[in-house]
């Protein structure tokens, strides 16, 4: 009889999922962020935090295949602002059919100025919500995030994944920029021996020359000081800190060069760093060694022989070594070590860290800093003897 | 294994961000200290074992104690096993509302958690036992698929400076782990229905060498993945290295495989908590069957989990502090003075551990 019971409860559980609705209408009723911006404005004289984003339109309404047939986004905006990020919160939620959902939030853009005067708050309130994840790329404009959220994605569905390729992998493919997780920046602002840096995003036109922007490129830096804005890092200081702190690896980056006035070009496809310290008379020297493979596919009408490699690898090593130099000397002018430098220091000597830890930055802006690059050519492509020769 | 679930599945919740924010990048050295507790806790529920061979708690405190202070001394161990077991249920609706169901009420939560518990504690030790065999591989797989998919993203130069903080605050902080380690303690009720009483000592050392490895990989992994400034920031900083970890477009997601067997893992050892509270209230008041206890102890379970601890900053402040003290005094100091007393009043038989 007790199991006859049982087994009837079993058989009325069973039955009672005909009932429920399940996950897709759940799916269904959420409001899918993909994209983050945050700025800090003035609004009638108050500054305020304006938050925007992009919103993923649902794909089952037949008005929306109509409206993508026409080129228009799968995705929707909306924006708050307020003095408070909570207050924000709530006004983006009042605004929305349904409850937002920021697990698929893969991109979040920040504004020049929210970086530079209230960038912890903002970071602690994305790290706070549940939802996030800390794999989610952060990158940082020189004018307002509302311009890039308001682009229209070029060659990807979302903007966000559109962002998200370019910070992933072409910008470090190319050896421009390179993406920067939630997780990795938070670890570095709180950190108490180096500072952080976030890839910059701008708005482009696709067609060089044009002026009106519709797409966005990742390239250069935005460098931070005690998690504040303090300056940006060009296209070739970007090259210089990746050589320094990043192992690149199946990477395409173009090197030109000239020799003779002939005008040449070293394809990086790989490097790795090694950072080395000595401490004399209580003054810091670091010694970078840079090693890097590559091949040299433009070679201006040059025919390389065997022994024209040793002195070219050399004048290449010569040109690499400008781009490291570039970054550090900005590095020291921001007074911040994003390279992390005496990050080494407090790793690998302990007990010289504890004399400098209140004045570390005075230490990293008096330390010597040398930079040895040893080039290597592996190659000139599959082309082995120069077309240049048809031209004369 | 059931030890290696109870020990292990709580103690990757709520103890490495505590640690981790006190103790930095030297945090994964700290459940190498805490384990000696887990080994003095076995040695002295063996020499009692060894002393009161297939003998409950319950009879042989009565033997050693007498009847009146043995009697009390189990009342308080069964209100031990149900506080420890209120903290398992708020664990586990703590992590489940911060993690995948943030918007479902606590209450609902615990329910759910006491029920599935409950029916389990009513299925019995076999059924508890049974049920982990199958779960336990399932859960280590899951883990080891997240290790393994964590060491591609490991900077291990972050555990540099080793003892930077000294060695002080790496010991007094073992002392919140330890208390997981301590929970080997349950063997005191589960000595006498083991098979092979002969292999607990070697298989009970071999629990807590095996969870203090997975804990120290644990500690390791957040300390390298995530960092140890961040993950001193934050309430659960293995669940935030399983929702980092992604590869392209192939690989993404995986928390929600872990979550599973996590919480399968929880279920179990909040399941065991649940039926020795039971089976120890049914031997102290001399019922024959604790199955009525399940049904009566249900809603006092819900409640205290519930309501017993007000938010989460005060709950993870009683982890962190006032929990390790008196969770060791159960699992160290009680089963001692026990020993001790039993030694001196020459209560039981003497022999090998072996």
């Amino acid at each position: 009889m007790k199991r006859k019971i049982m087994q009837f409860c079993l058989l009325i559980l069973l039955l009672s999922t005909f009932f429920i609705s399940g996950c897709k209408k759940e799916v269904e009723d959420l409001a899918v962020a993909t994209m983050f911006g945050g700025d800090y404005v003035n609004v009638n004289g108050v500054d305020q935090f304006q938050v925007w984003m992009r919103i993923m339109r649902p794909s089952d309404t037949g008005k929306q295949d109509s409206q993508q047939k026409d080129g228009t986004s799968s995705e929707y905006l909306i924006s708050a602002t307020s003095t408070s990020m909570m207050e924000i919160i709530s006004r983006l939620m009042i605004r929305l059919p349904k409850t937002p959902f920021y697990g698929h939030t893969y991109v979040h853009v920040y504004g020049a100025r929210n970086a530079q005067e209230n960038f912890p708050t903002q970071i602690g309130v994305s790290m706070n919500n549940a939802d996030a994840r800390g794999g989610a790329f952060l990158l940082v404009t020189k004018g307002l995030a509302s311009r890039i959220i308001q682009l229209q994605p070029s060659g990807t569905t979302t903007l966000a994944q559109q962002i998200k390729n370019q910070s992933e992998r072409i910008a470090i493919d190319k050896g421009v920029a390179c993406g920067i997780t939630m997780n990795e920046f938070s670890e570095w602002l709180l950190s108490p021996d180096r500072d952080a840096l976030l890839p910059e995003i701008e708005p482009i036109s696709s067609v060089e020359g044009e002026t009106v922007p519709d797409s966005v490129i990742v390239q250069g830096f935005g460098v931070f000081r005690e998690a504040r804005l303090v300056g940006w890092l060009d296209k070739e200081e970007a090259l210089g800190y990746l050589l320094i702190a990043r192992k690149l690896k199946d990477v395409h980056i173009a090197i030109p060069f000239t020799i003779n006035n002939k005008s040449l070009g070293y394809y990086l496809t790989g490097s790795k760093s090694k950072i080395n310290f000595t401490i004399t008379n209580g003054k810091p020297s670091f010694k970078i060694k840079i090693q890097t493979v590559g091949l040299i596919p433009e070679t201006g009408g040059l025919d390389i022989t065997p022994d024209q490699i040793k002195p070219l690898e050399k004048l290449i090593s010569d040109k690499i070594r400008e781009y490291p130099l570039k970054s550090i000397a900005k590095a020291k002018e921001y007074d911040s070590d994003f390279f992390g430098l005496m990050q080494k220091i407090h790793r690998y000597d302990p007990s010289f860290w504890q004399e400098i830890a209140s004045k570390w930055r005075d230490t990293f802006r008096q330390a010597d800093v040398e930079v040895e690059v040893e080039a290597k050519i592996v190659g000139s492509g599959v082309v082995s003897k120069s077309f240049n020769s048809l031209s004369e | 294994m059931l030890l290696f679930m109870s020990i292990t599945t709580t103690a990757i919740l709520f103890v490495p961000g505590i640690i981790v924010q006190k103790t930095g990048q030297s945090a994964w050295l700290v459940t190498l200290f805490s384990s000696p507790a887990g080994i003095i806790t076995l040695l002295i529920i063996m020499k009692l074992g060894q002393r009161f061979p297939r003998t409950s708690l319950p009879t042989y405190s009565e033997i050693i104690l007498g009847k009146v202070i043995g009697k009390f001394f189990c009342v308080a161990y069964a209100l031990f096993f149900f506080t420890a077991n209120t903290l398992i249920i708020r664990e586990c609706s703590e992590f489940l509302t911060y993690s995948l169901s943030s918007g479902t009420s606590m209450i609902v939560l615990n329910s759910a958690i006491v029920v599935v518990a409950g029916f389990g504690a009513f299925k019995g030790i076999e059924v508890i036992a049974r049920a982990n065999q199958f779960v336990l591989p399932l859960f280590i797989i899951s883990f080891v698929c997240l290790f393994g998919l964590a060491l591609f993203k490991a900077d291990y130069e972050r555990l540099l400076p080793l003892w930077e903080t000294g060695i002080q605050p790496i010991l007094l902080n073992s002392v919140a782990p330890a208390s997981f380690f301590g929970e080997i303690v349950i063997l005191l009720m589960l000595l006498p229905v083991v098979n092979k009483p002969r292999e607990a000592w070697s298989k009970g050392l071999w629990t807590i060498f095996t969870a203090t490895a997975f804990l120290t990989i644990c500690a390791l992994m957040i300390i390298t993945v995530i960092g140890p400034n961040l993950s001193g920031h934050l309430l659960f900083p293995l669940w935030n290295l399983a929702k980092s970890l992604e590869y392209g477009n192939y690989i993404q997601r995986i928390e929600g495989f872990i979550f599973f067997f996590w919480l399968t893992g929880i279920m179990i050892k909040t399941t065991l908590f649940y039926y020795l509270t039971c089976f120890m209230s049914a031997q102290i008041f001399g019922f024959k069957s604790y199955h009525p206890i399940i049904c009566y102890l249900a809603p006092l379970q819900v409640a205290s989990a519930t309501f017993l601890v007000s938010n989460t900053i005060q709950f993870q402040n009683i982890l962190g502090k006032y929990w390790p003290p008196f969770g060791l005094f159960f699992e160290i100091v009680l089963p001692l003075f026990l020993l001790l007393v039993a030694v001196i009043r020459k209560k039981g038989v003497g022999g090998s551990i072996r």
